[in-house]
């Protein structure tokens, strides 16, 4: 399933006068299946109001342009959301916030019953047992527990897990490791890779962590006051001052170090992930006959 | 003497095992401490230890002279103990920002003309001193999270704690933040942050790590993010300067160790 934005608009408010706000402006954008697409920008910047609009959270505004999910044209107003909803699942910022149930067996085949109204017992708790497993944690040790007995990161790949026990062909993900301590995020993160290689198809991320973005992103767009203002690999994004600048953002660490070693010489050509730039910058000081 | 002394505290919830297990430190006039730690290792309970939000179940908390253990002492140490949360929408409560900065002072019986310089004073701290009839629910995050540390300011603190008061902003925000916190510490505020980013940790005067209820590691940043095997055991890691550092003197450069901000990185790449 591909998303495919044409000319998208979209305006908060927009009959109220002095409290009207566009939030999106002529956004175009294809994030291709199979992509871990980074969603980046500023507070502020129409980044989450984009992705809501994914799986029909916010309809797209008479006039505001197209959104293909896939098969399904959000213009038209007999898209079907909850089919949808089961295909694009959506992790907003802290989702252990939104964790509800006795158990975490429930918790997590809530959004499943929802989905699925007829399906049988039997099959809900293969699937949750799945899910669990899915995302390292053990269906007989924590099924029966309260989710508020869990660990931070327990409780997000609960969350998580409640989310992809509807088997989503797109993982929305608003700051996916914000709030987790180092250990934490390191697993998280590559929980999200195991996931994208064996059981997701496209992951689209937002966040603010450029170093995140650097190290798992395939693409990103740049978002600033409403509008897409670049898109391109995590490369191209940040080996262009102008686009940083523009943006406000960061460089993830990589990326700055690589600016100033090429203000002294140094010339490293790395994709920004911490392994390629390592290796790059090793072969450079070799061939600059810098190594003593 | 130190304006805080954690001498030997412990704190259970209920019945439940011991949430801190004897914590014993000090924070000095204008120092700025970083508390770390893994999800659950008793970081904000510490936090809420520390302004009488909780009692100590063993040991005491002393704040300029005031123990916990006095119970005639809580408003005192309140006054001199200020708290910041994570997030700025649960600590903002009126519709202008004079009236939230206000809403302290005035519980206090602040008097009125006093109010007013204490305003301009706190907006001034924090940079914001354009925004004071501003409405805080139309600010950005990290100008809102300056408006609740103006709050708390405004009460004259001695020491400001951050409980994770950056988690929720963007790198604007926490760079706005990092400047508040070097601007209070010039001003001789203690600034106790806890944090999970460990790039924050590194430009504290001293980092405490908590493992489980107990003091694992402390020092200056540079002493405890060196100690890299350690961090690992503890669910932690070295700043990323310190990562890629470490993966160069594994390709075989000649990088010295201990190294934790991209300034000493840079550093020792030109010496090679």
């Amino acid at each position: 399933m591909d998303v495919v934005a044409e000319n998208l608009n979209f305006t908060y408010s927009p009959k109220t006068k002095g409290l009207s706000f566009r939030a999106l402006q002529n956004v175009n954008l294809t994030i291709k299946s199979g992509e871990i697409f980074g969603i980046i920008g500023k507070t502020g910047s129409g980044k989450s109001t984009f992705v809501q609009h994914i799986n029909g959270l916010i309809k797209v505004q008479k006039g505001g342009g197209a959104l293909k999910v896939g098969d399904y044209d959000l213009t038209d107003k007999k898209c079907d959301y909850k089919s949808l909803r089961a295909k694009v699942g959506m992790m907003f910022q802290y989702p252990e916030h939104q964790l509800f149930a006795e158990t975490v067996a429930e918790d997590v085949a809530f959004a499943l019953k929802n989905f699925a109204k007829d399906i049988s017992a039997e099959e809900i708790s293969v699937r949750v047992k799945e899910a669990l497993s899915t995302v390292g944690l053990d269906y007989n040790e924590v099924k029966d527990k309260s989710p508020f007995d869990l660990s931070g990161g327990q409780k997000r790949r609960v969350a998580i897990a409640g989310v992809i026990v509807a088997k989503p062909e797109i993982l929305v993900l608003d700051e996916p490791a914000a709030g987790l301590d180092p250990k934490g995020k390191r697993e998280f993160l590559e929980l999200l890779l195991k996931l994208h290689k064996d059981f997701v198809k496209t992951i689209i991320i937002v966040s603010h962590d450029m170093n995140l973005v650097a190290e798992y992103c395939t693409r990103a767009a740049v978002f600033s006051g409403g509008k897409i203002i670049a898109t391109g690999t995590p490369k191209e994004i940040f080996s262009d001052r102008n686009i940083i600048e523009k943006s406000g953002l960061d460089l993830p660490l990589t990326a700055a170090l690589t600016e100033k070693l090429k203000s002294k010489g140094i010339i490293t050509d790395s994709d920004f992930t911490v392994e390629d730039f390592t290796e790059k910058l090793v072969v450079a000081l070799k061939n600059g006959g810098k190594i003593r | 003497m130190p304006i805080l002394e954690v001498k030997n505290v412990s704190f259970s919830y209920g019945q439940n095992e011991k949430a801190l297990k004897g914590v014993s430190f000090s924070v000095e006039k204008g120092e700025f401490v970083a508390i770390i730690g893994h999800n659950g290792s008793g970081k904000s309970t510490l936090a809420k230890l520390l302004n009488g939000l909780l009692k100590p179940t063993g040991g005491e908390v002393v704040v300029d002279g005031f123990s916990s253990n006095d119970k005639n002492a809580v408003f005192e140490i309140r006054k001199r103990v200020g708290m910041v949360f994570q997030n700025p929408d649960n600590q903002l409560i009126a519709s202008i920002v004079e009236d939230d900065i206000a809403f302290g002072p005035e519980n206090l019986g602040v008097p009125r003309e006093e109010i007013g310089k204490r305003i301009d004073f706190a907006l001034k701290a924090v940079g914001m001193e354009n925004f004071r009839k501003a409405t805080p629910e139309r600010l950005s995050g990290g100008q809102k999270q300056r408006i609740a540390i103006a709050g708390v300011l405004a009460l004259k603190p001695q020491i400001l704690v951050l409980d994770e008061s950056t988690a929720m902003l963007d790198p604007q925000g926490r760079k706005e933040i990092a400047a508040v916190v070097e601007n209070l510490r010039k001003s001789g505020v203690s600034v106790i942050a806890i944090t999970h980013y460990m790039d924050e940790a590194v430009k504290a005067d001293k980092v405490l790590v908590l493992d489980r209820g107990v003091v694992a590691l402390s020092g200056t940043p540079k002493k405890v993010f060196s100690q890299k095997a350690a961090l690992d055991a503890l669910g932690l890691e070295q700043p990323l300067a310190g990562i890629i550092a470490d993966k160069l003197r594994a390709q075989g450069l000649n990088i010295p160790e201990n190294i934790i901000t991209e300034e000493e990185l840079l550093g020792a790449l030109w010496t090679l």
